[in-house]
């Protein structure tokens, strides 16, 4: 079986698919016909066996769902029975005995838990099983079941769950004087009572409240997981069905297709819910379809491989037949016939066809022939447009002409001008150009070429032609003639060697023949005619060509001449640009070495005026007018000039070019903005030998930021000299101050040495201000003329110890010698001291004497010397290690100088001291 | 060719008849989690170390969003704001669910629910706890600064004592509260909906505007500061304000006024707009495990539902009758209870009488 599919798969793929053929559309609707009847039957079958198990599984379940149903009534029904009878009993009957619900709920073991409440939800009695939880409660008024109950309606509650997953369901029932009876139902009763109703192998029953919770299932876990399916769309349905049952195929919460059937319990609003799986609830129709199935698809091959065969036979194949012999005659064959199986539509069919064949196959060969005769003839212009030989042409027609006439003896060609001469012949034996016999007047050549008509001669014994002849042979003839127009310029004749009749087809095709030969005969003529042309022409042309020569020759010698002048012109053209070109470089390198300097650079006229000649476009970034501006004013430049530097100019630059030839001047211009521009200009005379005599060139720099600079130096300087100016004289009046203050003081001071002291310090303070006094009063604030100030100084002194009146005189002699503050500071105060001394202890006891100061600069080399001719220093005292402040101030003092100090003790004293500045 | 057709057409039937046999049944695969929760609640209510932990275990974090009142959390919610979680009093749950904002939850995600006491469960503001998972719970009282007020405060009626003018605290937050206190004060239900009670709420209230001090105005979640400072002596309150507030000052005190104390409860709701109500659910469950809702007792010092937490919770809160109070007091106290829209309409109008009224003049 499997094999016989396999082959008929392979077989029936193998097939090309082509929609529009006959095959297709005949089985296409063969199966769809087939397929339809085997449909309706299934169908039928399969909707019959459905429809039965339909029936059966729903009165099957809803017997089950109703069971159920009234199981679970029952259940409930008892407990709320049990809880009416507990509130007819009534509030005092249950307060007086409290051992009564204990006793209840004993005999109702459904029960776990009974309170009794007064209207406002206190607990007026109670009895539990377990741990109390209702009696407990604080929230009751608050409570669904309560406010229900309250209400006068029996409250069925959804399932709850405690924290160790104990079910429990709330009931509660309304109670005579607006009391409450509420009881915790056990949940575990109700679900034994559930997973003991059976039906069918797998089917299986739960209980839902109006919400769609489940809360009770053959399986617990689907009740403690509070499955719901309130989201099934097509269980909801049932939900809304509070009457009557309800049925229905669909896929139930874990998606398995079943049936199910709901029933309502009574007395509550719960549902039960009956499901089997549809694999089992349709065991019967499935197995049914499958049968059915099967048997259709065997029915289906067997029927496909026993009556496909005879229509291939009958129609399919013999078609297939005439297809094929249609294409191979389409081919070309046209031999082939098909062979005819059947005398039905289809074999009579083939024999139409057989004859349409035969008739084809016979105008084929006619055509061929025709083809044949066109293609000589074609051959034959060919050869006619390439072949100007008429010879040949005549013996290609000849040829041709035995080809298509084969039972010819013998064809000959006449050329005719007013007589006929012989051209070609071709034998049927193969002999070439042999001439039956020369042509008779009034024979047959001749009535042809004269008349201009074709004559057929079927046979030479009967026609009139040949009646008067003793020709032995009996045949027959015909003559062509070959036509230019209405001129005979040739014949040609063919001869048979027995009686023949020609066909039309024969004879036209010898006409076209003729036609050719007649062609070619007359391009011989032609040809000939041409090539006598030819050659006259040829000889004209040769000796044109000759004096054509002639002539070249003599222009060429002529051109060559001129080209060799064009040459040297040429020559001398290139020389010249080249030194254009190298003179336009080099002003053009001279025009930017000028254009690129930051100055401007002008060539102008030796004249008062100075007007340019040349000015370099700088003189726009200068002055901010333009090198054309300033050149089409020749006063402009006179113009821009500082007022106040306008006439010094003029006569300086006069004089000094008129002498050096060179000048060189800063001065202020105006420029366009009116601001004043510091320039340089440096002018010289240019050569005579220049371009022009009488002119100079010049640069002008901009010059006005570093007279600036100049200028503000040259304040900022001014500004510093008055500044230490005035602190030198601040010092000066200091110390003045203080020694004026040292002299105010002394006045308080009556002993004569520490008066002598005060005079002392007031002394060297003095020497110190009148170095500053100096300073200030110099020229540069940075030295003092030594000699002057060593002239005051001792002046003061010999003032301050009263030394004149004493009869001491002065002598100072000393080199212009200039110091700074440094040296001059310690200088004054050693001369301070030294003179003092003389002063004080030279000349003891009104010994009259000289003091000498001298200051020699020899160099860098300054050499002071202070002497007097008085009683000389002590020999014992080292003036270098003394007590006496003075002399030890004298000696540092010398340190400070980086100097030398020497005593010479003689006739008097005399300090010698030597320093560098 | 006729063979090729019917061979198809067959194994057509027979692919069909497989199908049949063997159709699959696929498991339902729970929805994608969302990248982030919107979680809209009172200000430093639910600790913050819960969510970080709920954001650690499964990715998801938690956007926290405060309000100032639930009048404010109910007026956003009907404005389309979009919430994935909304804490909300168990009174205005009713409402939400009838106006179609909240969604229902779907328990097969929330089996921790299972540790819910009994006395949160089934309860009339949401039968069969449709639409919310309760979170906590507690008495609204006086607190009091024991040290500072004249006599010992025992009842609601104490509030209006003109010794304490200018220092009482009220929460301008809780409007049903505040005029349930005064109704029990002058001795009616708390929920009353009777005119002239009403009336006579709103003339006691309106005497009571000149002594008031909001209690917002000092922190907005927690009344402690202000009773520490001493600024205001007695006020409406709870217990988590008093346990806070006696870490600054031991003499606050908490009493439950002899009229009863008002009990009110917060549940967890999903709006009905959550873009991401699978997550969500998976947030309540989380919340419910014991561990994680000891945490946040621990943390926020409310009493919990979750009866299963209660062994893990910190003893001394657990056994602090100011938390967990006893059987006797919390039978005595009065659950505020839905209003009728025409009631509710009412207490609209008591409370904007009282807002408008004079302010509390400033000392």
């Amino acid at each position: 079986m499997n094999q016989l599919i396999s082959a008929a798969i392979t077989k029936g793929l193998s097939f090309k698919i082509d929609p529009s053929s006959l095959r297709w559309r005949l089985t296409s609707f063969l199966g769809l016909v087939l397929l339809v009847t085997f449909l309706v039957i299934g169908a039928g079958v399969v909707t019959f066996v459905h429809n039965t198990e339909v029936a059966a599984w729903r009165g099957r379940q809803s017997e089950a769902a109703r069971n159920a149903a009234n199981t679970v009534g029952a259940f409930i029904r008892r407990a709320a029975d049990t809880l009416s009878l507990i509130g007819l009993l009534g509030r005092d009957e249950l307060t007086s005995k409290p051992q009564l619900l204990g006793q209840v709920l004993e005999q109702n073991p459904a029960l776990q838990e009974v309170v009794y409440l007064d209207a406002q939800g206190r607990v007026l009695a109670s009895g539990s099983q377990d741990q109390p939880l209702l009696a407990n409660l604080f929230t009751i008024p608050q409570s669904q079941w309560f406010l229900t109950a309250k209400q006068g309606q029996n409250y069925y509650g959804s399932l709850q769950t405690s924290a160790d997953d104990a079910p429990y369901l709330m009931l509660a029932l309304p109670a005579p004087d607006g009391a409450v009876v509420a009881a915790r139902l056990r949940m575990t009763v109700l679900w034994n009572v559930v997973s003991d109703i059976h039906f069918g192998e797998s089917g299986r029953v739960y209980i839902a409240n109006r919400e769609g919770q489940i809360i009770a299932h053959t399986d617990p876990q689907v009740v403690l997981a509070r499955t719901s399916f309130a989201d099934h769309t097509y269980l909801a349905q049932s939900l809304q069905n509070t009457t009557s049952e309800w049925y229905g195929e669909y896929q139930d919460l874990q998606g398995n297709p079943v049936v199910g059937v709901t029933a309502p319990v009574p007395g509550t609003d719960w549902v039960v819910v009956t499901e089997l799986p549809q694999r089992e609830a349709f065991a019967a129709s499935r197995s049914a379809f499958l049968v059915m199935g099967g048997s259709l698809l065997l029915f289906g091959l067997l029927l496909t491989m026993v009556g496909g065969r005879y229509p291939n036979r009958t129609i399919f194949r013999p078609l297939e037949e005439l297809r094929d012999g249609s294409e191979r005659i389409g081919e070309g064959d046209l031999s082939y016939r098909i062979k005819i199986a059947h005398q039905d539509e289809v074999g009579q069919v083939a024999k139409a066809f057989n004859n349409m064949t035969a008739r084809l196959h016979e105008q084929r060969l006619a055509l061929e022939q025709q083809n044949a005769q066109l293609e000589a003839i074609y051959q034959i212009g060919l050869s006619l447009t390439s072949n100007l030989e008429v010879k040949t042409v005549l013996d290609l027609i000849l040829g041709s002409t035995f080809k298509f006439l084969p039972q010819l003896k013998d064809a000959h060609i006449f050329l005719y001008q007013e007589r006929l001469t012989f051209a070609a012949s071709l034998w049927s034996d193969g002999r070439k150009d042999y001439m039956a016999a020369e042509p008779r007047a009034g024979g047959l050549t001749y009535t042809v070429a004269e008349q201009g008509e074709t004559i057929v001669i079927p046979d030479t014994r009967t026609h009139p032609l040949y009646a008067h002849t003793t020709m032995a042979w009996s045949g027959a003839l015909a003559g062509i003639p070959l036509k230019i127009g209405t001129r005979v310029v040739g014949v040609m004749t063919v001869a048979y060697e027995h009686p023949f009749t020609f066909t039309e087809t024969e004879l036209r095709l010898l006409r076209l023949l003729g036609d050719q030969a007649a062609i070619a005969i007359e391009n011989a003529y032609l040809y000939e005619q041409v090539q006598q042309e030819l050659t006259e022409r040829k000889q004209v042309q040769e000796a044109l060509h000759q004096l054509n020569e002639e002539l070249e020759r003599r222009v060429a010698e002529r051109t060559a001449e001129v080209a060799d002048v064009n040459d040297n012109l040429l020559a001398e053209i290139l020389e010249r640009q080249r030194v254009e070109a190298a003179l336009r470089k080099s002003e053009l390198k001279y025009r930017l070495l000028v254009e690129q300097m930051p100055a401007v650079t002008y060539i102008a006229k030796l004249d008062e005026t100075g007007s340019s000649v040349y000015v370099s476009s700088q003189i726009k970034n200068l002055l901010g007018y333009s090198a054309e501006e300033w050149m089409a004013d020749p006063q402009l430049w006179f113009n821009l000039v500082h007022p106040d530097d306008r006439d010094s100019i003029i006569r300086e630059s006069q004089a000094a070019l008129a002498t050096d030839r060179t000048y060189r001047a800063e001065y202020r211009m105006f420029n366009r903005e009116g601001q004043v521009v510091w320039v340089q200009d440096q002018t010289v005379v240019l050569p005579d030998e220049a371009v022009q005599s009488g002119l100079t060139q010049g640069v002008l720099f901009d010059i006005t930021a570093r007279k600036r600079a100049e200028e503000q130096l040259k304040t900022s300087l001014h500004e510093k000299e008055i500044l230490l100016k005035e602190i030198h004289h601040r010092v000066k009046n200091n110390m003045q101050v203080i020694s004026s203050l040292l002299n105010l003081q002394s006045n308080y001071v009556s002993d004569t040495q520490a008066l002598e002291i005060f005079q002392e310090s007031q002394n060297r303070v003095r020497s110190m201000a009148l170095i500053h006094e100096k300073l200030y009063r110099s020229k540069n604030l940075a030295e003092i003329d030594l000699g002057e100030y060593v002239n005051d100084l001792v002046i003061y002194l010999f003032r301050s110890y009263k030394a004149y009146g004493k009869g001491i005189t002065l002598k100072i002699q000393a080199d212009d010698v200039h110091l700074g503050i440094d040296a001059a500071v310690p200088c004054g105060l050693i001369i301070n001291e030294l003179i003092s001394n003389a002063l004080k202890h030279a000349f003891p006891h009104n010994y009259q004497g000289e003091i000498r100061v001298e200051l020699q600069k020899n160099q860098q080399q300054i050499s002071l010397c202070v002497s007097d001719d008085g009683i000389g220093f002590p020999t014992d005292l080292d003036f270098q290690n003394t007590n006496s402040l003075g002399l030890q101030l004298v000696n540092t003092l010398v340190g400070q100088l980086d100097g030398t100090i020497e005593l010479q003790n003689g006739s008097g004293t005399t300090f010698k001291i030597n320093f560098a500045i | 060719m006729t063979l090729r057709l019917t061979l198809l057409i067959n194994l057509v039937l027979f692919w069909l008849v497989a199908c049949q046999a063997v159709s699959p049944t696929p498991t339902p695969t729970p929805p994608p989690l969302a990248d982030e929760l919107i979680f809209y609640n009172w200000e430093e209510d639910l600790p913050q170390s819960v969510l970080e932990a709920f954001t650690r275990e499964s990715g998801v974090k938690v956007n926290y969003l405060v309000y100032e009142s639930q009048e404010e959390a109910i007026d956003n919610m009907r404005a389309g704001q979009v919430y994935d979680v909304v804490v909300m009093e168990s009174r205005f749950v009713g409402l939400l669910a009838r106006e179609k904002l909240l969604a229902e939850i779907n328990y097969q995600h929330v089996p921790n629910f299972k540790n819910i006491s009994a006395n949160f469960r089934d309860l009339a503001y949401d039968p069969g706890n449709k639409y919310s998972v309760p979170y906590n719970w507690g008495f609204t009282a006086l607190i009091v600064r024991s040290d500072l007020v004249e006599a010992p405060v025992t009842r609601w009626a104490d509030l209006w004592d003109p010794r304490y003018a200018g220092r009482v605290g009220l929460w301008r937050g809780q409007p049903r509260e505040a005029i349930a206190l005064t109704l029990k004060s002058l001795g009616y239900s708390a929920s009353s909906e009777n005119p002239a009670e009403l009336a006579a709420a709103l003339d006691k209230l309106l005497a009571l505007k000149p002594h008031l001090r909001f209690l917002e105005d000092y922190d907005p979640a927690n009344a402690g500061p202000a009773l520490a400072s001493g600024e205001i002596v007695i006020a409406m309150g709870y217990a988590s304000d008093v346990l806070m507030g006696r870490e600054l000052n031991p003499a606050i005190t908490y009493v439950l006024p002899q009229e009863g104390a008002l009990l009110w409860g917060d549940n967890f709701v999903i709006p009905a707009n959550s873009p991401h109500p699978y997550t969500a659910e998976l947030f309540l469950n989380f919340l419910q495990r014991p561990e994680i809702n000891a945490q946040v007792a621990n943390e926020n010092l409310y009493a919990t539902p979750n009866e299963a937490a209660y062994p893990l919770i910190n003893p001394d809160l657990r056994n602090n009758p100011l938390v967990f109070p006893s059987n006797e007091d919390l039978k005595k106290a009065e659950i505020i209870l839905p209003l009728s829209p025409e009631g509710q309409k009412l207490y609209d109008q008591i409370w904007q009488r009282f807002m408008d009224a004079a302010p509390p003049e400033k000392r």
